[in-house]
């Protein structure tokens, strides 16, 4: 299940059948199967053999969607392991706050991308940054015939982009929006240690994409970002991925 | 905790088995054909006389649940180096492209069986061969480097007691065709860090080794002593032109394992044979023994560039020359090595018996990895 921003849901406005489906639909997610082999009261890691990363991101998943905090101790975030007990969970911590709305963003577009990402001129696929504000950026990159990657990716045409590179410019992106926020002390990076894409529709160059990003919750230290990529109004892919802190050579 | 090494096994053009292989690499042997004669399905132009270091009576084809040559060389590797009884071991597997010919079936032949498909969907590999716990690193011609690491930091963490590396990537037109496209293939012999080369000789091959936690006794094992790693994300192909992070990671792994540069007796080298990445990672070299004071080998003359599992491989060298007291030679064209740096050609090298000797990788993505044992 991909994140979408605009549909978050106060659980206190749906009834236990719709929150616990959807928190299988969390936990199908992480055990890569299907929601209808979640029970509700299975251990996702006995059971379903969740690994630790899986449970981090069935917590981000929880705290973003339902606004919940992350369980005080790992003894809680252990002993949190079926969909019900999630489920109590969310019921008893929940505590959601609408959205800021577009109307009330103000767009502050930093300049030099170079100095905020570690990339290579031929490996940053970001060009330019529409919008930022607090906790979402909006980046650009047009994918030209010309470009090495792009000629190599069906010689004879269509020139497809790949989903790897969009998903890359949706990671770099959340990496640029973590620059922009300050989370990261001088000579921290993110690293990405999972990520999930969906694609919609092909981007044939050339083509400009737009990538969305936010950072959706903290989960011991890990942080969950989701985002869209976009051709104008047209969604090709959505992607949300789980990124460490990890220290860079500067 | 610095890991053992228990068991070696190969499948390389130049041996069925590891003693096969290194008894060959001592002798300077090196092993290509033409691409011409090459038994692959050819959907991707690549010409004839394109030289490729293969595997003799390789089988070739795909299975209908997807398994073809690299799934073969994994699961002869694996019975080299496991033993009956062994009871429940980690796993961490690498390749590059996997069985990659899939899409050529596919792209081939209207009515390939679902199953193929799905093979493609979840990877053939790690379905038909992981086991439990398994884990199967992708990352280019560092992907058995990056699968040790993963190894070696579950034995730091105390999460694991057992361990089997493996890697394996067969030849394909694909791959064939991407690396002569970018002018980056020899033409007739591949002759790394000497100043006649002209490319890399493309290859397949598989490697796997077996850890256990270090024994008590000093009982003449070798260890993995340390690693370091860095990615300067700088271009989807090309090498960092400063060689900056390569030697980073050098340095990592050599404070990892508590030497000094001058520790090493040693360097099993990345070694291409490309223009490009010899010059780079001969003047890292050069940067950190000025005087040239550690001999330097490449085995990919001798067995070809084993793509995803070429890190591995290296390891394995770097282990057996330890043990041994051999550095093998590098494969030579007569022409002057690289200035700076002590290239092992001709003959093999004795070294210090025991002593720490550095694998070096590289990988598309701008991946480096180093790897002290001894």
């Amino acid at each position: 299940m991909l994140p979408d921003h605009q549909t978050n849901e106060l659980p206190a406005a749906v009834d236990d059948a719709v929150l616990l489906k959807r928190i299988c639909e969390f936990v199908a997610d992480a055990a890569d199967c299907s929601p209808e082999q979640v029970g509700a009261d299975d251990d996702i890691y006995q059971a379903l053999h969740v690994d630790s990363l899986g449970a981090m991101a069935i917590f981000i998943d929880i705290s973003y969607e339902f606004r919940v905090p992350e369980p005080d101790s790992d003894t809680e975030f252990a002993a949190l392991n079926t969909p019900t007990k999630l489920l109590a969970y969310v019921r008893a911590r929940s505590s959601f706050t609408p959205e800021p709305t577009l109307q009330t963003i103000a767009q502050r577009i930093p300049t030099d991308l170079s100095a905020l990402s570690p990339y290579g001129d031929a490996f940053r696929f970001i060009e330019s940054v529409l919008l930022y504000d607090s906790n979402r950026v909006v980046t650009e990159m047009t994918w030209r015939l010309e470009n090495p990657l792009i000629m190599a990716h069906f010689r004879a045409g269509p020139h497809v982009v790949p989903g790897t590179l969009l998903s890359e410019q949706v990671a770099q992106s959340a990496l640029l929006l973590a620059r922009l926020e300050g989370i990261l002390a001088p000579g921290e990076h993110l690293m990405l240690t999972q990520l999930r894409s969906e694609f919609r529709a092909p981007a044939e160059a050339p083509v400009a994409t737009q990538a969305e990003v936010r950072f959706r919750a903290t989960v011991r230290g890990h942080f969950g970002f989701g985002g869209f990529c976009r051709i104008g109004e047209t969604e090709v892919a959505r992607v949300k991925g789980i990124a460490s802190r990890a220290l860079g050579y500067e | 905790m610095r890991p053992a090494v228990a068991a070696l096994g190969a499948v390389t053009s130049l041996g069925k088995d590891w003693p096969t292989t290194w008894q060959a690499l001592l002798r300077g042997a090196r092993s290509s054909v033409l691409f011409a004669d090459f038994d692959t399905p050819r959907s991707l132009h690549v010409p004839d006389e394109v030289p490729v270091s293969a595997i003799p009576e390789l089988e070739r084809s795909l299975t209908s649940d997807g398994c073809g040559a690299a799934g073969r060389l994994v699961r002869s590797v694996l019975e080299q180096i496991t033993l009956p009884g062994l009871g429940v071991i980690r796993l961490y597997g690498a390749s590059n492209h996997s069985e990659t010919d899939i899409l050529l079936c596919l792209s081939q032949n209207e009515a390939a069986p679902s199953s193929l498909w799905r093979a493609l969907l979840i990877d053939a590999m790690p379905d038909s061969l992981s086991w439990n716990l398994g884990t199967w690193v992708y990352s280019a011609c560092t992907s058995s480097s990056h699968a040790l690491a993963a190894a070696l930091l579950d034995f730091a963490d105390g999460e694991s007691q057992d361990a089997i590396v493996v890697s394996a990537d067969a030849l394909s037109s694909i791959a064939v065709a991407g690396f002569w496209r970018a002018q980056a293939t020899t033409h007739k012999t591949c002759t790394p860090f000497q100043e006649q080369r002209d490319g890399i000789l493309i290859g397949e091959g598989a490697a796997g080794l077996r850890l256990r936690p270090p024994s008590r006794t000093s009982d003449g094992q070798i260890h993995l002593l340390g690693i370091g790693m860095s990615c300067d994300a700088g271009h989807p192909t090309d090498p960092d032109p400063t060689g900056t992070w390569l030697e980073q990671a050098i340095y990592d792994a050599i404070n990892w394992a508590g030497f000094s540069p001058q520790d090493l007796r040693g360097i099993v080298s990345h070694g291409t044979g490309t223009k490009k990445n010899d010059a780079i990672e001969a003047s890292v070299y050069h940067r950190i023994w000025p005087n040239a004071e550690v001999p330097i080998t490449s085995i990919k003359g001798a067995i070809g560039h084993t793509m995803g599992a070429a890190g591995l491989c290296n390891v394995l060298v770097a282990v057996e020359a330890s043990r041994t007291g051999l550095l093998p030679p590098t494969v030579s064209n007569g022409s002057n090595s690289i200035e700076g740096i002590d290239l092992v050609r001709d003959s093999a090298r004795q070294i210090e018996v025991g002593a720490p000797v550095l694998a070096v990788a590289s990988g598309f993505g701008g991946n480096n990895f180093a790897c002290i044992v001894g």
